[in-house]
């Protein structure tokens, strides 16, 4: 390998990391600039309820808390089935059938968004109704579940490969000094996997936030926060479901346009937030 | 009549102790592989009972076998009986997690876990037992003094036990295995990859340990038997070819394949 190769392969790798580093910071800068148009206008009026292009107002308060909530339903119930099933494929299930388990639920992710919502429509949304005895099934708490089904796969992979990723000498070291089967999954192995399963979480949860399709198809698409806020069995709105239906009829160039980038924008503020504050609060200094 | 049953029962608790560990007809398979044939042997207590022998030939297997570490291990075939204290190890319904407390290893390289060097002294016996911060602190202090860590460690408990050397770190393994209380040490060519200031540490260690402990060690440094062994078993190719103590074993072995294993260091089996 000449000296010349190695600046060629260098410049290569030097140049595809600042160019994808690029590519964040223009989307970032390119929303932000379409945007601009409905910060300067609307201003903090945009902390409101009230969503109606006709006459000017745009308040998007009920599509933050539509994809805080749906979010958080998913992972409340994605986050303990999808570690506990990774600890059962890594730690429990012989070794011969990992692989076959693993397939299988990796055949999940795969599977298209829309091919969700179909299912979602065909047979969820009639069981909510159903069991709790509501007009629709299109509820936030539908949607929810749903989009627990699609982030469970992230969630399962990642965290199985955290934990069989462990050497096996620390399990022995455990088993060695006289910890049950359970201890040895709870005292060593999670804090050791502790930060890669946090990661699984948070990609799981980066899904959760941005998936559109599935979710718009279930949610029922109305600007509102229910009474009770916590009232998941009401039909909501999330910031994708929004920007889904409406992209296509608004005029570019039109505040309504740069209205939808701005909760566009929005949306990856909550993204970067998030991402930010959990790597800052989980250090990875338990690493291996 | 009276002395006559007492001198039996002296005689036969003399046997218990001398015959801490007790195995005979082992054998144990990966599948169709026969790793360890038909041994027989006693480990005598209070001694560095020491298992040398090429590698590859079942030593760390008959370790391993002794604190069942090796029961989860796939398509493993283990029978024949090993009696400790007179008590069957092998049964199937055996409480292991007792039998490991009462039986503690020292694996080949160390395995710290990635907390402080205090959290890895209790790691073990904290699972066992509900312990106030003072009895936490007097089982660290002890049990590292134990190990001949405490004076290199003492004044950095809290820090992470990652940042220790290597010899040091297998120092607190072992420290970390004597706080459970075990009465047995098996230890898998502890110091295989330690440098030899650290060897030399831990042969110390041994040494001392051995006055509380029964200690049973695989190596496959012949010097190192030397040095530290006072009962030998040779194995090689899963069978055990010799036994017996050490200096009888390095003066005027029985057996030929002895002979040139331990002064040519090359096995003929």
């Amino acid at each position: 390998m000449s000296a010349f190769q190695n600046s060629i392969g260098r410049g290569y790798v030097v140049s595809s990391t600042y160019l994808s580093i690029a590519i964040v910071l223009v989307i970032f800068i390119v929303l932000f600039i379409s945007s601009y148009d409905a910060f300067s206008t609307v201003g903090w009026k945009i902390f409101t309820l009230e969503w109606n292009p006709s006459k000017d107002k745009f308040g998007v308060l009920s599509m933050i808390y539509g994809t805080l909530s749906v979010t958080f339903i998913a992972l409340l119930i994605a986050m303990p089935l999808g570690v506990l099933t990774a600890i059962f494929i890594s730690e429990i299930l012989p070794e011969k059938f990992r692989l076959y388990f693993k397939s299988a639920i990796e055949l999940l992710a795969g599977i298209p968004s829309i091919i969700y919502g179909l299912i979602g429509i065909a047979f969820f949304s009639g069981w909510v109704s159903s069991l709790f005895e509501l007009a629709t099934g299109r509820t936030i708490l539908t949607a929810g579940i749903l989009l627990s089904i699609m982030v469970l796969p992230t969630i399962i992979t990642l965290s199985e490969d955290a934990l069989h990723n462990i050497p096996k000498k620390y399990r022995e070291v455990s088993k060695g000094l006289g910890l049950y089967p359970f201890e040895t999954i709870t005292k060593t192995l999670l804090p050791i996997a502790k930060n890669d399963i946090i990661g699984a979480i948070l990609l799981a949860l980066g899904r959760a936030l941005g998936e559109t399709m599935a979710v718009m198809l279930l949610i029922g698409s109305i600007d509102r926060i229910p009474d009770p806020f916590y009232n998941f069995l009401a039909p909501g709105q999330t910031i994708t479901s929004k920007l889904g239906r409406e992209i296509g009829e608004s005029a570019f160039g039109s505040l309504h346009f740069s209205a939808l980038n701005a909760i566009g924008f929005l949306l990856l503020l909550i993204v970067i937030t998030l991402t930010i504050i959990t790597q800052f609060y989980f250090k990875k200094e338990d690493r291996l | 009549m009276e002395t006559a049953q007492k001198i039996i029962e002296n005689i036969s608790e003399n046997k218990i102790h001398q015959h801490y560990i007790s195995i005979s007809n082992l054998n144990v398979s990966f599948g169709s592989q026969h790793i360890l044939k038909n041994i027989s042997l006693n480990f005598q207590k209070n001694k560095v009972n020491c298992i040398v022998g090429p590698s590859g030939g079942g030593k760390s297997t008959l370790l391993r076998s002794i604190n069942r570490i090796n029961n989860d291990d796939y398509n493993l075939i283990i029978n024949g009986s090993i009696l400790f204290n007179n008590e069957e190890i092998l049964i199937k319904n055996k409480d292991l997690t007792k039998l490991r407390k009462e039986i503690g290893m020292v694996f080949q390289s160390p395995c710290v876990f990635p907390k402080s060097i205090k959290e890895n002294v209790l790691f073990g016996i904290e699972n066992h037992s509900k312990l106030s911060q003072a009895e936490k602190d007097s089982i660290v202090e002890e049990n590292l003094k134990a190990a001949s860590l405490w004076d290199e460690v003492s004044t950095r408990l809290n820090e992470s036990a990652k940042s220790l050397s290597i010899g040091q770190q297998q120092r607190l393994c072992i420290a970390r295995t004597l706080a459970v209380k075990p009465k047995i040490l098996l230890m898998d060519e502890p110091t295989s990859s330690l440098d030899p200031i650290s060897t030399e540490a831990i042969e110390v260690l041994m040494n001392r340990l051995k006055a509380e402990y029964t200690i049973i060690l695989v190596t496959h440094n012949i010097s190192q038997a030397k040095r530290i062994a006072d009962e030998l078993y040779f194995i090689c190719e899963g069978e055990l070819i010799e036994s017996g103590s050490k200096d009888v074993l390095f003066s005027n072995p029985k057996k030929e394949q002895t002979r040139t294993y331990l002064f040519n260091g090359t096995c003929n089996c």
